[in-house]
C-alpha cells in the first residue's frame, strides 16, 4: 500500500473512532433512561 | 406536555442499535466506498464529516427530538404543530412505504444469492466470473428490454420476498420492545461478518491495489461542487432521515433520556460501518482486477453491479473457501437490509397508521406486510428492475430530500427551533448551542435543496431520467404528485384521540 493510503486510513479511523469514543464517554452525563 | 403512555425502548442500547440498524444499510456497502474512491479517497472524509455536522446530525436531532416531544410518529408531530401541516407528516410515510416495497426485493435477491453461493451456481473460475453478469440479469431477474415490458413475476424471487415479509412481521408485531432487542443482534451480526470479509479480502492477491484506489488521498477535488454533492447526498440517504421512521423511533424514547448524543453516536457508527465496508469491497475489487487482468474502470464498483455482479465474479475466482465467503457476504447484505426494512415499515408506516386510526399493532402490522408484499411483486417481474430504479428516484431521492427540507423549515420557523433546542438540552448529554437553530432554519434545508437541484432537477428536467422513455421517466413526477395529494387527504381526516400509536 502507498504511504498516502496508509496515512489516510489511519487519520480517518482516528476521526471516526475518536468521535464515537467522545460521544460514548459523554453518555449518561445529562440523561436518564426512564420516564 | 402531559405525560403520555407510549411503547418504549427497553433501554438506551436497544434504541441506539435500532437507530444504527436503520441507518446502516445496503448503501454503506455499495455507495459510500464508491464515492470515497471517486471523490478523493481518504480526503473525501473532510466534506463528509463537515456534512455530517452541518446537515446529518442536526437533522437527526430534529427528527428524534420532535418525535419525543409529541410522542407520535411523523404525521402526529406535524398535526401537533398545526392541523394544516399534518400532510407534511404523511408525505414521508409514503416515501417509507414505497422504499420498503422495493428494498425488500433487494433483500430477497440477497437471500437468493446467499443460498446459491453454497454451490456457486453461476460457475467457478474465469468462466463463472464472466457468467456472473448474465446470471444476475438473465437468470435471476430475467430482465426484459424496458419498463414497458413487465412480464410475469419471477416466482423464486416472489417466494423469497414472501419469506422476507414473514420474517419482518414476526420482528415487528410486538413493537419497539422486540425491535430494540432484535436490533442489537442484527447490527452486531453484519459487523462480525464484515470483519471476516475484510480479513479474507485483504489476504487475496491484488487486494492492496484495490485499497490504494479506495484510500489514496487527493485534495485537488475538494474545491469541486460534485464532491460536496456526493458527500451531502450520501449523508442524506444513509442516515435514514426524511423517511418518517426516525420521528417514531424518537417517540419511543423515554422523556428524560438523551437525544443529541444518541444522534451523534448513530451518525458516527453509520459512517464507521461504511468506511469499514469499503475495505471489504475494494480488496475484492483489487483482487478481481488482478485475477481478470482488467483496469478498475471495467469493474462495477457501485450499486447492484458491485453486489450482484462483481462480488459473485470474485467469488468464482477465489482460490479457496469461495462458497463460504459468498454466503457470508450475502448474509451480511441480508442483515444490513432487514434492519432498515423494519425501520421503514414499523417506524415509517405502521406507527403513524396506529397513531392516526387507533388500530391494533398486530392487525396494522399484518396488513402493512401484506400490502407491501403485493406492491413489491411489481419489482419481481421481468421489468421490475426498471421500475425499482424509477420509483427509487422518485421517493428515495426527490421525496426524501424535499420532505426533509420542508420538515426542517416548518419545525425551524413555525414550531420554533429554539423551543425544540431547549427541549433537547433539558435531558441530553451534549447541549447544543444557538447555532443549531440556524442550521435547522437555513443550513440543512439549503443543503438538501442543493442536492435536489444539482443532482436532480438540473439533469432530469433536461432529459428523461437514465434514458428511459418519457412516459416512464414521467412517472417520477406522477408518484410525487399523487403521494402529495393523498397526504393532503389523510391530513384532513380527523385523528382518533387517545388510541393506537403504540399507546399502551
Amino acid at each position: 500500500m502507498t504511504a498516502g493510503a496508509i496515512i489516510s486510513a489511519i487519520v480517518v479511523w482516528i476521526i471516526l473512532l475518536g468521535g464515537l469514543g467522545f460521544c460514548i464517554s459523554r453518555a449518561g452525563r445529562g440523561s436518564k433512561w426512564e420516564d | 406536555m402531559a405525560e403520555v403512555s407510549r411503547e418504549r425502548w427497553t433501554g438506551r442500547a436497544p434504541f441506539i442499535f435500532a437507530a444504527i440498524g436503520s441507518a446502516i444499510g445496503l448503501g454503506n456497502v455499495w455507495r459510500f466506498p464508491y464515492l470515497t474512491y471517486q471523490y478523493g479517497g481518504g480526503a473525501f472524509i473532510i466534506p463528509y464529516i463537515i456534512g455530517l455536522f452541518v446537515l446529518g446530525i442536526p437533522w437527526m436531532m430534529l427528527e428524534f427530538g420532535m418525535g419525543r416531544y409529541f410522542q407520535k410518529g411523523a404525521p402526529g408531530v406535524f398535526e401537533g404543530i398545526g392541523k394544516k401541516w399534518e400532510w407534511l407528516g404523511w408525505w414521508p410515510v409514503f416515501v417509507a412505504f414505497l422504499i420498503v416495497t422495493y428494498y425488500c426485493v433487494v433483500i430477497a435477491w440477497s437471500l437468493h444469492y446467499a443460498i446459491n453461493s453454497l454451490m456457486v451456481t453461476w460457475g467457478v473460475g474465469q468462466a463463472g466470473a464472466k457468467a456472473a453478469s448474465d446470471y444476475f440479469f438473465k437468470y435471476v431477474l430475467q430482465l426484459s428490454d424496458g419498463p414497458g415490458t413487465l412480464g410475469a413475476p419471477v416466482w423464486v424471487i416472489t417466494a423469497l420476498l414472501a419469506v422476507v415479509w414473514i420474517i419482518l412481521f414476526f420482528i415487528m408485531y410486538r413493537g419497539a420492545r422486540v425491535i430494540g432487542k432484535v436490533s442489537i443482534w442484527l447490527v452486531i451480526a453484519p459487523w462480525v461478518l464484515l470483519a471476516v470479509l475484510v480479513i479474507r479480502g485483504i489476504t487475496l492477491p491484488g487486494a492492496i491495489d484495490g485499497l490504494n484506489y479506495y484510500l489514496a488521498p487527493s485534495f485537488a477535488g475538494l474545491g469541486k461542487i460534485e464532491v460536496w454533492f456526493g458527500a451531502f447526498s450520501q449523508i442524506a440517504f444513509s442516515l435514514s432521515l426524511g423517511m418518517a421512521g426516525m420521528f417514531a423511533y424518537g417517540s419511543f424514547v423515554a422523556r428524560k433520556s438523551d437525544i443529541t448524543n444518541n444522534a451523534a453516536i448513530t451518525s458516527f457508527s453509520d459512517t464507521a460501518t461504511a468506511f469499514f465496508a469499503g475495505f471489504a469491497v475494494f480488496s475484492i475489487v483489487g483482487f478481481i482486477m488482478q485475477a481478470m487482468n482488467i483496469p478498475i474502470d471495467k469493474v462495477a464498483v457501485k450499486s447492484l453491479g458491485l453486489a450482484f455482479v462483481t462480488y459473485p465474479a470474485a467469488i468464482s475466482m477465489m482460490p479457496g473457501g469461495n462458497a463460504f465467503v459468498g454466503v457470508l457476504f450475502f448474509l451480511c447484505l441480508f442483515f444490513l437490509g432487514i434492519t432498515s426494512a423494519y425501520f421503514l415499515a414499523y417506524g415509517g408506516v405502521i406507527a403513524p397508521l396506529m397513531d392516526k386510526f387507533g388500530t391494533s399493532r398486530t392487525k396494522t402490522t399484518l396488513w402493512v406486510c401484506i400490502v407491501c408484499f403485493v406492491v413489491g411483486i411489481l419489482y419481481t417481474t421481468h421489468g421490475g428492475l426498471y421500475w425499482l430504479d424509477i420509483v427509487d428516484r422518485a421517493v428515495s431521492f426527490y421525496g426524501l430530500l424535499i420532505t426533509g427540507a420542508l420538515a426542517c423549515i416548518i419545525v425551524g420557523w413555525v414550531f420554533g427551533a429554539k423551543k425544540l433546542r431547549e427541549h433537547l438540552n433539558e435531558t441530553s448529554d451534549i447541549k447544543v448551542g444557538a447555532w443549531w437553530d440556524w442550521f435547522i432554519k437555513i443550513v440543512v434545508p439549503a443543503g438538501l435543496l442543493f442536492v435536489v437541484i444539482y443532482g436532480g432537477f438540473m439533469s432530469d428536467l433536461r432529459k428523461p431520467y437514465e434514458g428511459y422513455p418519457l412516459w416512464a421517466a414521467s412517472m417520477i413526477w406522477v408518484i410525487l404528485i399523487v403521494t402529495l395529494i393523498i397526504s393532503f387527504i389523510l391530513g384532513g381526516i380527523k385523528t382518533k384521540p387517545g388510541k393506537g400509536g403504540g399507546q399502551s
